[in-house]
């Protein structure tokens, strides 16, 4: 069984700008009272404010708003990179997000180094990937190139690497950040076919996106963000109409 | 680091007036030791900055990040552990079975250096001048602990040595390496200091590990 529970989250970020980032500041600021002291407080902005939300396996849920609503934000809550600081979050299930499909490649290391590396990033022991293996290496279409320095490679040539290891993973609850994609005309057919099975593979999916139609393809129900609070959650069809009428407005 | 070893190694057994033979060992054991404290000291302070892309885009906990830059360094130490093997053979020395006490004063070492470093790590993500300044202290530290020069030139109960704790963990390794067991009072030091920089770490690592991806 996998679910995702949230309960009324809300998550405080502070901006810690170039005054309050130094010890000797701080420690002179003791000393003499203050006097000499950098003075600003830290300025915190609110992402996310009294969020709740529920899901279920089977269960595809968008999140769409303009930049800085907090969609990815909430996608990072979910993931358990950011505590809220208030509320709880509790889920169950392997979490498989796909934030920076490209974290952790080394240069220095083969292709096949590479997907082993990953690999264990997003979770998985020696055995299962290995298991994965072949079917990584012959979707990246890369041949020899595999155990090659991923230095050498071309950016396509490492994003198609990149994305053959993500789309291999096997996910109880799957989080995206936009749609990835990669890859020149021929490739993008056979990409998104992948990225399709991957997603449906998924007993959860949320999908923070600002293209209704991938919205619309990929999720039954949808919540609109804005300003750090959700304004709408629903049926997609219905969110989309408040979504398009607010921005209109 | 070879070549370090062997230029200072000659000029110094000359300016203190010793035989090379019995200067150079003393000489590559500790800098060997020194090396391998030093760069953990001074790459901490950025460990969690630097490793920002890893800590905004995955669930990771910091000790996996702490323990990769440990494990680096350890290697790297075992790596250069030939030169002192090199100036075994060379001089046709033989540190006899005392030298097994050196694995274990190297595991005191290491378990300092890397709570250490979970403290430096967070505060340096926090407080960006954390870095500059360890970065001088290393340097200040180099020249006050009996590393290129011997303990027994100031004396064996001078304050400079007994209240330098870099000075004990370079005796739990170095001391060995040569032939003798470490003084107790070095085991003690480098004991005391681990509970204590443990507990340090730890409280910061409870109340502050959730506030470092905030802060790189």
């Amino acid at each position: 069984m996998a679910w995702i529970q949230v309960d009324n989250v809300t998550l405080d970020y502070p901006l810690i700008g170039m005054g309050s980032r130094s010890l000797k500041n701080r420690v002179l600021g003791l000393a003499t009272g203050g006097i000499i002291s950098s003075g600003d407080r830290i300025p915190i902005i609110r992402a996310l404010s009294d969020v709740s939300l529920r899901l279920q396996e089977g269960d595809r849920l968008g999140l769409i708003g303009h930049n800085g609503a907090g969609k990815s934000t909430l996608l990072k809550v979910l993931a358990g990179i950011y505590w809220p600081t208030q509320g709880r979050v509790a889920s169950q299930g392997h979490i498989v997000s796909t934030l920076n499909i490209a974290l952790g490649m080394e240069g220095e290391a083969t292709g096949r180094e590479n997907i082993y590396i990953r690999g264990r990033l997003l979770g998985l022991n020696s055995a299962q990937i290995t298991q994965k293996m072949d079917d990584i290496i012959a979707f990246t279409e890369l041949g020899d190139y595999i155990d090659m320095p991923v230095r050498i490679y071309s950016s396509g040539m490492s994003m198609r690497l990149a994305f053959a290891i993500v789309t291999a993973m096997d996910s109880d609850i799957l989080l995206m950040d936009e749609v990835i994609g990669t890859g020149d005309a021929a490739f993008i057919s056979k990409a998104e076919h992948r990225l399709n099975e991957f997603m449906n593979r998924s007993k959860i999916l949320v999908l923070a996106s600002h293209s209704e139609d991938v919205i619309r393809k990929f999720c039954a129900i949808c919540m609109l963000l804005e300003h750090s609070r959700v304004v709408a959650t629903g049926a997609t069809a219905e969110v989309l109409d408040i979504y398009r009428e607010r921005s209109a407005a | 680091m070879g070549v370090f070893i062997l230029a200072l190694g000659t000029v110094f057994s000359q300016l203190f007036k010793m035989p090379v033979d019995e200067y150079l060992p003393f000489l590559a054991t500790g800098y060997l030791l020194w090396f391998f404290i030093s760069t953990l000291l001074t790459e901490a302070p950025n460990l969690f900055v630097e490793n920002a892309a890893y800590l905004q885009d995955l669930k990771i906990n910091l000790l996996v990040l702490l323990m990769r830059v440990v494990a680096r360094n350890v290697i790297i130490f075992f790596h250069n552990i030939v030169i002192i093997i090199v100036l075994y053979f060379y001089f046709e020395l033989w540190p006899g079975w005392a030298a097994i006490a050196a694995l274990p004063g190297f595991l005191l070492v290491v378990a300092n250096l890397t709570v250490v470093s979970l403290t430096l790590g967070i505060l340096g993500a926090r407080y960006r001048d954390i870095a500059p300044i360890i970065q001088n202290l290393v340097q200040v530290l180099f020249f006050i602990s009996p590393i290129t020069w011997l303990p027994k030139l100031v004396g064996g109960n001078s304050p400079i040595l007994y209240a330098n704790p870099i000075a004990h963990l370079l005796e739990l390794v170095r001391s060995p390496l040569l032939g003798s067991l470490p003084p107790a009072l070095s085991w003690e030091v480098a004991g005391g200091l681990l509970v204590v920089n443990l507990v340090i770490a730890l409280a910061l690592y409870v109340s502050k590990s959730r506030r470092v991806v905030f802060w790189v």
